[in-house]
């Protein structure tokens, strides 16, 4: 793995500058002080929720999941060696946590995936950043592309799902996407090709561009 | 077009398909005009994908988010509430942030607490107001825990307070009314929350 800077760890979250950096306060958490962690908590819990809720296509369980992947990071910071930044180590906290949820759905339902995984639902009080007024019917067509943009999503595999969200809204580089997701660079760039291909596949009317895997 | 193997999840790309996707990610330089086609077609995927796939989404609650957090991390807490409370209590979090927000609107909320309990969860109390605090004790006479609240502002005498003694709940699913039914009659509707496009719901009390 590739590790990042001290200095990159600090704009990496997009966190103020005065504002301590993960490096710090995960040590601070490492000696104890559980109190380091609510900063951490406060500064990822938005970028957490989203993953997870761009993940499974709807919110009703993902605030619990969110729950579940810092209370999983806590328990797991005393063995962080901050080989990879705190950011793409919660990441992958985040998505052995979806993966499990996920599989466990699979089981349950007796196929790949149900309906209600199509649609995203967003809770009322949930606030997406940033936010945007616009003209009542040019909110409509947007929100229809967007169910259009998550169904095809929720289309793809989960590892191709994963795979599409941290490179293209989250940004992150191959190797980070590796890191977060413990795979080997060979493995991210083979899924993102592939799962490029199947999304534009799916979207061909809105995002032409892709041939039939 | 570039033709697709045949095998989605190998391991590694051919070093053309690599070359392409390195390309295609603004790594490598133009190697073979051909492509340009698939860059921006990738390019155009992209900006559709950020443009309605939010990459921060703040949890409904958040503040209640992180304080049941630090709550289980901090091993000062004993009690421990009963797992039906904390459910009834998930039935209302989705409507809770938008209630916080309506400066009209006071909503006290209790959970009913034991002291002995097998879920191992432990009890906090959350207010959504900074400058109000809860202390939450057991009462070993009364057998019942006391949510002590300080701060709150002192409520004028015309303003409409209800409560209602709720036994059960429709379960929460995004954009449908939630029924609640009484505690002395499970049959018996008491209100009924329905949502809004404004995102604050209303409450329709039944009068069955």
């Amino acid at each position: 793995m590739t590790g990042l800077a001290i200095s990159d760890i600090a704009t990496v979250g997009d966190q103020p500058a005065q504002d301590p950096a993960d490096a710090v306060l995960v040590q601070r958490c490492q000696a104890g002080d559980s109190r380091a962690f609510e900063p951490l908590v406060n500064r990822y819990r938005g970028k957490i929720y989203a993953m997870i809720v761009n993940m499974i296509g709807n919110d009703a369980d993902a605030w619990d999941l969110a729950q579940e992947v810092f209370l999983k990071a806590w328990r797991a910071l005393p063995k962080f060696e901050a080989r990879s930044s705190f950011y793409t180590w919660i990441y992958r906290i985040t998505h052995n946590v979806t993966y499990d949820w996920l599989r466990k759905k699979k089981i349950s339902a007796g196929m790949e995936f149900d309906d209600s995984l199509a649609t995203p639902d967003i809770a009322a009080g949930a606030q997406t950043v940033p936010h945007q007024e616009g003209r009542p019917d040019a909110n409509l067509a947007n929100r229809e592309l967007g169910q259009r943009i998550q169904a095809g999503l929720q289309q793809l595999s989960p590892e191709h799902r994963a795979i599409i969200l941290l490179k293209e809204i989250d940004g992150l580089s191959y190797q980070e996407i590796a890191d977060s997701l413990g795979i080997t660079l060979g493995t991210v760039m083979s899924r993102l090709f592939y799962a490029r291909k199947k999304l534009q596949s799916l979207l061909q009317d809105i995002a032409p561009g892709g041939t039939n895997p | 077009m570039i033709p697709m193997k045949t095998n989605p999840e190998s391991e590694n790309l051919d070093p053309q398909d690599a070359q392409l996707l390195r390309y295609m990610d603004g790594l490598e330089q133009d190697p073979h005009p051909e492509w340009l086609a698939e860059k921006t077609s990738a390019e155009h995927l992209g900006e559709l994908l950020r443009g309605h796939l939010p990459p921060v989404i703040e949890p409904p609650s958040a503040e209640f988010f992180t304080s049941q957090i630090m709550a289980q991390i901090t091993p000062s807490r004993t009690l421990k509430p009963q797992r039906e409370a904390q459910s009834l209590f998930q039935s209302f979090r989705h409507w809770f942030a938008p209630l916080t927000t309506a400066a009209a609107v006071l909503v006290v909320g209790g959970i009913l607490l034991k002291r002995e309990s097998s879920t191992g969860i432990r009890p906090f109390a959350y207010t959504p107001i900074a400058n109000v605090t809860a202390t939450l004790a057991f009462n070993e006479a009364a057998g019942a825990t006391v949510i002590d609240l300080n701060g709150l502002q002192a409520i004028p005498d015309s303003r409409e307070i209800k409560a209602f003694n709720v036994a059960s709940g429709t379960a929460f699913a995004p954009g449908t009314p939630q029924r609640y039914y009484a505690a002395n009659d499970p049959a018996k509707l008491l209100f009924v929350l329905f949502p809004s496009d404004q995102g604050e719901p209303s409450l329709h009390e039944s009068h069955e």
